[in-house]
C-alpha cells in the first residue's frame, strides 16, 4: 500500500503494516488465520470447479462426464445467442457495430475534458447521431441491409439501447417535473409531485405492465405499437419520476443568492433556468446521475417478464436448450460477470467524479 | 397580499404576474382535461372493440385458479378478491421477513466493513460490491435454479437432526403440535421479557433501550415456544414416500425470494450503517476516546446511536425498495400480489382494474412503512444529546 517506495527498507515496512492491519492483537490474528484459511478453501475450490476440472469446448459428452467442473462449453456454444438474442446470425455484425458505436459514445462523454459549453453542444450531436447510427444498423432496410424488425432484437444491443434510451430521454423530462415540483403554480406542483410520488412508491414491473397491456388501450383504435416502443417509453416514464428527484437534489444545492442575483439582472425565467440555474444544479448531480443510469441498467433486466429478450431473457432462451439447462451456474455467472464488470466500472467511475468535483468546488 | 405594499407600478405589474399564473394554470388544467377525456375515450373504445368488461364487478367473480402458497384457507372456487387477499398476504410474509434478514445482515456487512481488520473489511467489501452490482433479478433466478437443481430430491433429504429437512420441496422444520397454544404462549412470554428488560435497561442506558427490549422479547418468545413444544410434543417432518408431510414449511419459492431479497438490500444497508458511522464528527470519536471508553463502548454508546439519526430516512426508502422489489416474485413464481394480478389478467383481460388495485396496494404499503419509520425517526431524534 502507501508503504512502497517510502522506506529505505520496504521488506520491514511492508511487515509492519502488515502486523497493524492483521496482527494487531490475539484475537485480530486469530481472525486472520481463520479468515485466510476459508479465504484459500474457498479460492481452491472455485479454481478447481472453474479452471482445473473445467470443460471448455463446446463437447456436450465431456461436460456430462460426472467428475467435470464448470461446463464453459454451453456459454462457448450458445454465447452469439445469449449475446446477440435471435437477431438473424449472419446479420450480427451489425448489433456489434452499433453496439460498439454507443458505447464509445458513452466512454466519450464521460470524459471530464467535454464538459464545457461547446463540448456540450458537440456531445448532444455526438449522441444525435450515434443513436440514429444506432437504430439505422440495427433496422437495416437501405443500402443493401435487411429489415430486421425490432421483435427480433435481444441480449446485449438491446439492454444497452433500452438504457441509453432510457436516461436519454428522461432527463428533460426529469428537469421539467423537477421545476414543475418547484413551480410557483399550485396546479402545476401538485401534479408534478404527484406523478413523481405515484411512480416512485410503485414497482417497475406494474410500469411494465402499464406499458404492455395499458398503452394499446389508451392509444386510438386501430393504431398499434411495437412491444419494443412500448417497454422503452415504460422505462423513460418510470426513470423520468427518479431523475427528477436527482434534478431536484441539484436544484436544493443552488445558493438562493445565485436566484435573487440573476431576477435583478433582469433575466425571465426560462433565461434564469437556462443560464443560471441549470449549468449549476446539473453539474452537481453528475454523480447521482451516473447513478440513475447504473439502476437503470440492472432494472431493464425485468424487461424479460413482459418478454423482450435482452441479456436475461436471451440466457433464459439458451437454457431452454433440453441439452445444456444442467449448465444454468455457467451462464448465469457469464451474465452476472458481465453486469458486474460494467456496473462496477460505473459505480467506480462516479466515486471518482464525486471526489473530483468536490475539490473543483472546494469542499 | 395586503395592498399597502409597494407603489402603484410595482402593484400593477403585480397584478398581471397574478393574471398570468392564472391563465397558464387555466390552460394547464384544460389541457389535463383534454388528454384524460381522450384517454377516456380511447379506452371505451377499445375496451368495446375487445369485448372485455369494465369496472371492479369481476372482483367477486370465481378466480378459478389454486395458488401454490396459502396464510389462510382459498380455493379456485373463491372469489378474485379473495386470491389477490392471499397474494397480498405472501408479499407482505416475504417482505417482513425479507426486511428482518437484510437488516441483521447489513448491519454485521456495514461493522464489517469498518473494521481495522483489513480482511474483515475487504471480506465485508468484496459483499457489498457483489450483491450490489448485479441485478437483483439474475440473483433471484440463480438462487432459485440452484435450490430446485441442486437440492436432493424430497425422497432423500438433507436432514439436520430429524428437526429441519431441505430438499427441492423447499425446507421443512419442526414445530410444536399445538401450534396456535404455542404462538400463544411465545407471544404473552416475549412481550413480558421485552417490558422486564426496558425497564432494566432504561436504568443504565441512555440510549438503545428499546433496541434491547425488543431483543430480549424475541428470545424470551423464542425459549417459550420451544420449551411449549418440548413438553407439549413436536409435528417433524417425515419424508413419505417421494412428499415429506408434518412440520412448518417453506417452499423453495419463498426461501429463494427471501434470500435474494435480504441479500440484495443488506448491499445497500451496510452502505447506509457505514456511512452513518463514518459522518459522526471525528471529534466526538475523540471525545469518547479522551473520556476512556473502549472503542467498543465509544461504539455503542456514542458513535452508533448519532449515526442511526442519520441512517433511519435512507433506511425507510431501503425498506420499501425491498417491498417493490418483492414484485420480482412472479419471474420465480412465488404468488405474491403482482403473480395473482398476472394471472388474472391472462384470465379475464381486464387489465386496467387489476393494474389499479396493484398500485394502490403498494402506495398504501409505502404509506405504512413511511409512518412508522416516521415515528422511529421522531422517537430516536428525540432521544437525549
Amino acid at each position: 500500500m502507501s508503504s512502497a517506495g517510502t522506506s529505505s527498507a520496504p521488506r520491514r515496512s511492508l511487515w509492519a503494516s502488515a502486523r497493524k492491519r492483521f496482527f494487531y492483537s490475539p484475537v485480530a490474528s486469530l481472525v486472520t488465520i481463520a479468515a485466510a484459511a476459508l479465504l484459500a478453501w474457498a479460492g481452491w475450490q472455485v479454481l478447481d470447479w472453474a479452471v482445473i476440472r473445467a470443460v471448455a469446448e463446446p463437447d456436450y459428452a465431456a461436460c456430462k462426464l460426472p467428475d467435470r467442473g464448470a461446463c464453459w462449453g454451453f456459454v462457448a456454444e450458445k454465447w452469439r445467442l445469449i449475446i446477440f438474442g435471435r437477431y438473424p446470425y449472419e446479420e450480427q455484425w451489425r448489433p456489434a457495430v452499433a453496439t460498439a458505436i454507443v458505447v464509445a459514445m458513452l466512454v466519450v462523454s464521460a470524459l471530464p475534458a467535454g464538459w464545457t459549453r461547446r463540448g456540450a453542444r458537440a456531445l448532444a450531436l455526438g449522441w444525435i447521431a450515434a443513436l440514429a447510427a444506432f437504430f439505422f444498423l440495427m433496422r437495416g432496410g437501405a443500402l443493401g441491409l435487411a429489415v430486421v424488425g425490432s421483435e427480433r432484437w435481444g441480449g446485449l444491443p438491446l439492454t444497452v439501447i433500452l438504457t441509453l434510451f432510457a436516461i436519454a430521454a428522461s432527463a428533460p423530462i426529469g428537469v421539467l417535473l423537477a421545476l414543475g415540483r418547484r413551480s410557483q403554480l399550485p396546479l402545476l406542483r401538485s401534479l408534478a409531485t404527484a406523478y413523481i410520488e405515484l411512480v416512485r412508491g410503485v414497482p417497475l414491473i406494474t410500469v411494465l405492465f402499464v406499458a404492455t397491456f395499458v398503452f394499446p388501450l389508451v392509444l386510438p383504435p386501430g393504431w398499434r405499437i411495437d412491444p419494443f416502443w412500448r417497454v422503452a417509453i415504460g422505462l423513460v416514464l418510470f426513470q423520468a419520476a427518479y431523475m427528477a428527484e436527482t434534478v431536484r437534489g441539484g436544484l436544493q444545492t443552488l445558493p438562493r443568492g445565485q436566484l435573487d442575483a440573476g431576477r435583478s439582472l433582469g433575466l425571465g425565467y426560462w433565461q434564469l433556468q437556462r443560464a443560471v440555474v441549470m449549468p449549476q444544479a446539473l453539474v452537481a448531480v453528475i454523480p447521482a446521475f451516473v447513478n440513475n443510469l447504473l439502476s437503470t441498467f440492472m432494472d431493464t433486466s425485468l424487461v424479460t417478464v413482459v418478454s423482450m429478450y435482452d441479456l436475461t431473457g436471451s440466457l433464459r432462451l439458451a437454457l431452454g436448450d433440453p441439452r445444456w439447462r444442467d449448465f444454468f451456474i455457467e451462464g448465469y455467472l457469464f451474465i452476472a460477470s458481465m453486469y458486474f464488470l460494467a456496473s462496477f466500472a460505473m459505480s467506480s467511475y462516479s466515486q471518482w467524479l464525486e471526489r473530483r468535483l468536490n475539490i473543483d468546488l472546494g469542499r | 397580499m395586503s395592498a399597502a405594499v409597494g407603489d402603484e407600478a410595482w402593484r400593477r405589474r403585480q397584478r398581471a404576474r397574478l393574471r398570468r399564473e392564472w391563465l397558464m394554470q387555466g390552460a394547464l388544467l384544460l389541457v389535463v382535461l383534454a388528454l384524460v377525456a381522450g384517454v377516456a375515450q380511447n379506452v371505451a373504445a377499445n375496451l368495446e372493440a375487445r369485448q372485455i368488461k369494465s369496472g371492479f364487478g369481476f372482483l367477486r367473480d370465481p378466480a378459478g385458479f389454486n395458488i401454490g402458497e396459502l396464510l389462510f384457507d382459498y380455493s379456485a372456487g373463491d372469489s378474485y378478491l379473495r386470491a389477490f387477499a392471499v397474494g397480498m398476504a405472501n408479499t407482505l410474509r416475504v417482505s417482513m421477513a425479507g426486511i428482518v434478514l437484510a437488516s441483521v445482515l447489513g448491519v454485521v456487512v456495514g461493522l464489517m466493513r469498518l473494521s481495522h481488520h483489513g480482511l474483515v473489511a475487504w471480506l465485508g467489501s468484496a459483499w457489498v460490491e457483489v450483491f450490489r452490482n448485479t441485478p437483483l433479478l439474475i440473483q433471484l433466478l440463480t438462487i432459485y435454479l440452484l435450490a430446485t437443481e441442486l437440492l436432493p430430491d424430497s425422497s432423500a433429504p438433507i436432514s439436520i437432526d430429524a428437526v429441519a429437512l431441505l430438499s427441492k420441496q423447499g425446507l421443512q422444520v419442526a414445530v410444536p403440535a399445538e401450534g396456535t397454544m404455542a404462538l400463544g404462549v411465545a407471544v404473552v412470554t416475549g412481550l413480558l421479557a421485552a417490558a422486564a428488560a426496558l425497564a432494566a435497561a432504561r436504568r443504565w442506558l441512555p440510549v438503545g433501550a428499546g433496541l434491547i427490549a425488543a431483543g430480549a422479547g424475541l428470545a424470551g418468545a423464542l425459549v417459550a415456544w420451544l420449551a411449549f413444544g418440548a413438553v407439549d410434543g413436536w409435528s417433524r417432518p417425515e419424508v413419505d414416500g417421494f412428499l415429506i408431510s408434518g412440520g412448518a414449511s417453506l417452499t423453495p419459492e419463498f426461501l429463494a425470494l427471501w434470500l435474494g431479497l435480504s441479500l440484495f438490500t443488506s448491499a445497500s444497508i451496510a452502505e447506509l450503517v457505514r456511512a452513518g458511522a463514518l459522518a459522526v464528527p471525528i471529534g466526538q470519536w475523540n471525545a469518547a476516546l479522551a473520556l476512556g471508553l473502549t472503542r467498543r463502548k465509544a461504539i455503542a454508546g456514542v458513535i452508533f446511536p448519532q449515526a442511526l439519526r442519520l441512517a433511519i430516512p435512507p433506511l425507510a426508502s431501503q425498506y420499501m425498495n425491498l417491498i417493490k422489489n418483492s414484485s420480482l416474485a412472479v419471474v420465480i413464481g412465488y404468488p405474491d400480489l403482482v403473480s395473482i394480478g398476472n394471472t388474472s389478467i391472462n384470465q379475464n383481460g381486464q387489465a386496467l382494474e387489476v393494474i389499479v388495485i396493484i398500485m394502490a396496494v403498494y402506495l398504501s404499503l409505502n404509506l405504512v412503512v413511511a409512518v412508522a419509520m416516521g415515528a422511529v425517526n421522531a422517537r430516536v431524534t428525540r432521544a437525549p444529546r
